[in-house]
């Protein structure tokens, strides 16, 4: 069976393909250095919840390590983490426990938190409303561009959005779904275009830095809980040393 | 690859592990000389992290080089590019330890505690109560180590500076704690483990010297310390292989005159256990030695080995 | 530099091969369309696309292998493993080893903790020293 092709007209590409994908790419680039510059610089924490946080990692490597040490120094140990876990020596701030809820919505910190979610929410989803009400105003039902090889017949939701002939063939792609594949398929181009790697490196360095984990924050588990939850394991703790038969297994493995 | 890349990977390297805090002299102008020669050629090709690890280096090379005008030029290049927002706890170090070496202490005291947030700048206060001149005299030092260890105490570096001030005056089981302590946060850490073992056997030393009485209970005491100290030896063996220096202190172990005291206590499970298996580490550790240490070095690395 | 000259030599094979196949792919469409042929693509022309990929992909595979590092004394050590990196931490460890460093050498150098007026005593002593 051979249907006749739509005949398109090669202007179509140059007043709407490539228009659509310059005007994502720019926005898009316009898009990330408006978010640089409106990121609030990173505030240093308090040196007491970072001695919370510090002392609950401690105590939690030493649940999971504990192998390195020999049987009277994990029993010292042990007891010292759990009287520590159990009374308030490294809490940040005492927290009344009648406290009113409502107070915590006035908490200066959690204010900031919830105004750099908004900040990164609103740069991501006014761009691309306006984008995709732009692509939409001027291109609505244009087919703009024929695909060079064949598609089986489930990608029609998602090639010929807006056009509403359930016969065309797969091949041909709608401006609206054009829009979409720019959407999803720029990420390459923007980290080209900005030189990502570097940025990458940068992120993943700070996320070293810090895998503490977000105590009190919005959202967060409150401190008391962790630190009892904590306690508790390591009440718990049977003790295995790496010690044991070391030697055995050391000139076993040479073969001596 | 070429040279240019193998260079820069190992200036980087060495900028990041420090490893220039412990050059000898020599070193430090070989390097000054040779940073500043990849400086001068392919400062572009680097990216911006890459550059401040350079620049970091550079400074420090110049100032332990008591080239303080290069080290200021190095210092305003450093803030001029990455000092925008004036909150880099690494650039505020780095200018307090300028201030420190050209005798401005109290300036650098008021650099370092304007915040009492950042840590960083906490730890370099820590020592300045370090007496320079006398490395003995450490009372005050190690009191304040503590006392920032309280605040942060999983900052591993600190413990380990805690544990070699510790060791420095003989106090080799509080040593050994701090180094422990090191070993929970990260478990594969071979050169603590060796660390560890050196102070077990130094505290063994001290004990043996001590040693009036052949009690029984005495020595199987003192035997402990020495199984210990070889346990510890061989576990940092046992994630690696090829540091030397651990073998050689099994093999000083396992040779140890004490040893011959032991062999009267047979009937303790451990001390016989113990002595069964010297035998046999003792033939394997000359072996491992004589392929890793060269002939010449081995005097010279024994010596390092006896109680200071 | 062995490798890489006969990584290059793949590659521009390799590359040289595809750019021609697709070169022919296309004047056979074209050529197609004009006489109103309904035939698949000539053997010849799938059979260079596959060569020239193979080609490619042998070239990609013989790029991988382990850079050399220098040494704090400035030496070039090769790694003890040709094409790939040791699993085993015992294995891995001695690759940072044998340039004189370790993984965990900020806990040995601390240079937070740094005593730069005895570093700087110590340099200039050499200094006088050596002249």
């Amino acid at each position: 069976m051979i249907t006749p092709d739509l005949l398109l007209d090669p202007q179509l590409k140059y007043w709407v393909l490539l228009p659509i994908s310059f005007v994502m790419v720019f926005i898009g680039l316009l898009r990330s250095n408006i978010t640089f510059l409106l990121q609030a610089p990173p505030k240093l924490e308090g040196f007491k919840a970072v001695r919370e946080k510090q002392f609950l990692r401690r105590a939690a490597s030493f649940k999971t390590n504990n192998q390195v040490l020999t049987e009277e120094e994990f029993e010292v140990r042990k007891q010292y983490f759990i009287e520590k876990l159990n009374s308030t020596d490294f809490y940040a701030k005492i927290e009344d426990s009648n406290q009113d809820p409502m107070s915590q919505l006035t908490d200066p910190g959690m204010n900031d938190a919830l105004m750099n979610m908004a900040k990164g929410n609103v740069m991501n989803f006014i761009p691309q409303t306006v984008i995709m009400a732009w692509v939409n105003y001027f291109f609505a039902g244009f087919v703009v561009m024929k695909l060079p090889f064949p598609l089986t017949d489930g990608f029609k939701s998602m090639l010929q959005n807006g056009i509403a002939t359930p016969d065309l063939n797969v091949r041909y792609v709608s401006s609206i779904s054009w829009y979409f594949v720019n959407l999803f398929g720029l990420r390459p181009v923007y980290s080209l275009l900005m030189g990502g790697s570097e940025a990458d490196a940068l992120m993943s360095q700070q996320q070293q830095q810090s895998p503490l984990p977000n105590i009190g924050g919005p959202g967060g588990p409150k401190v008391d809980k962790l630190f009892k939850a904590e306690a508790e394991n390591i009440q718990i703790l049977s003790h295995e040393s790496v010690f044991e038969g070391i030697a055995e297994r050391v000139l076993e493995s040479y073969g001596v | 690859m070429s040279d240019i890349t193998l260079l820069k990977n190992k200036l980087l390297l060495v900028a990041s592990s420090g490893a220039f805090a412990n050059f000898s002299p020599e070193q430090v102008k070989e390097y000054n000389d040779e940073l500043e020669h990849f400086l001068l050629v392919s400062t572009d090709s680097l990216d911006s992290i890459e550059l401040f690890n350079l620049y970091e280096l550079e400074f420090y090379l110049a100032l332990i080089s008591k080239n303080d005008i290069k080290a200021k030029s190095v210092l305003d290049r450093l803030l001029d590019q990455f000092g925008s927002n004036k909150k880099s706890q690494r650039i505020k170090l780095l200018q307090s330890l300028f201030l420190e070496a050209t005798g401005e202490r109290d300036q650098a005291t008021k650099l370092l505690e304007k915040n009492p947030d950042e840590m960083l700048l906490s730890r370099r206060l820590t020592t300045f109560s370090r007496n320079n001149d006398d490395e003995k005299d450490n009372e005050d030092y190690i009191y304040n180590l503590i006392f920032y260890l309280d605040l942060q105490p999983s900052d591993l570096v600190t413990w380990a500076e805690l544990g070699d001030e510790y060791s420095k005056i003989g106090h080799y089981d509080k040593a050994i704690f701090s180094f422990k302590e090191i070993l929970l946060q990260d478990p594969y850490a071979y050169p603590v483990f060796y660390k560890v073992a050196l102070n077990y056997y130094y505290n063994f030393l001290q004990e043996e010297k001590n040693l009036k009485t052949e009690r029984k209970d005495k020595l199987v005491e003192l035997s402990e310390l020495l199984i210990n100290a070889r346990d510890n030896a061989l576990r940092c063996i046992e994630i690696c292989d090829v540091y030397a220096k651990s073998w050689l202190l099994i093999y000083i172990i396992s040779t140890h005159k004490f040893n011959e005291k032991l062999s009267k206590l047979d009937s303790v499970k451990e001390i016989k256990d113990y002595l069964v298996t010297n035998e046999r580490l003792r033939k394997l550790s000359e072996i491992k030695i004589s392929e890793l240490i060269p002939e010449d070095e081995r005097a010279n690395v024994l010596a390092q080995l006896q109680l200071k | 530099m062995a490798t890489n000259s006969s990584t290059a030599a793949f590659y521009v094979v390799g590359l040289l091969l595809l750019i021609h196949s697709g070169y022919s792919s296309f004047e056979f469409h074209k050529l197609s369309i004009v006489s109103h042929y309904h035939g698949s693509l000539p053997i010849d022309i799938v059979l260079e696309t596959v060569i020239a990929i193979i080609i490619i992909v042998i070239g990609a595979i013989t790029s991988v292998s382990n850079t050399p590092v220098l040494s704090l004394k400035g030496e070039q050590i090769n790694s003890r493993s040709k094409f790939l990196k040791f699993i085993e931490m015992k294995d891995a460890v001695t690759v940072i080893e044998s340039i004189g460093l370790s993984d965990y050498e900020e806990l040995n150098t601390r240079v937070g903790f740094i005593n730069i007026i005895k570093k700087r005593r110590e340099y200039s002593e050499w200094l006088g020293q050596s002249t």
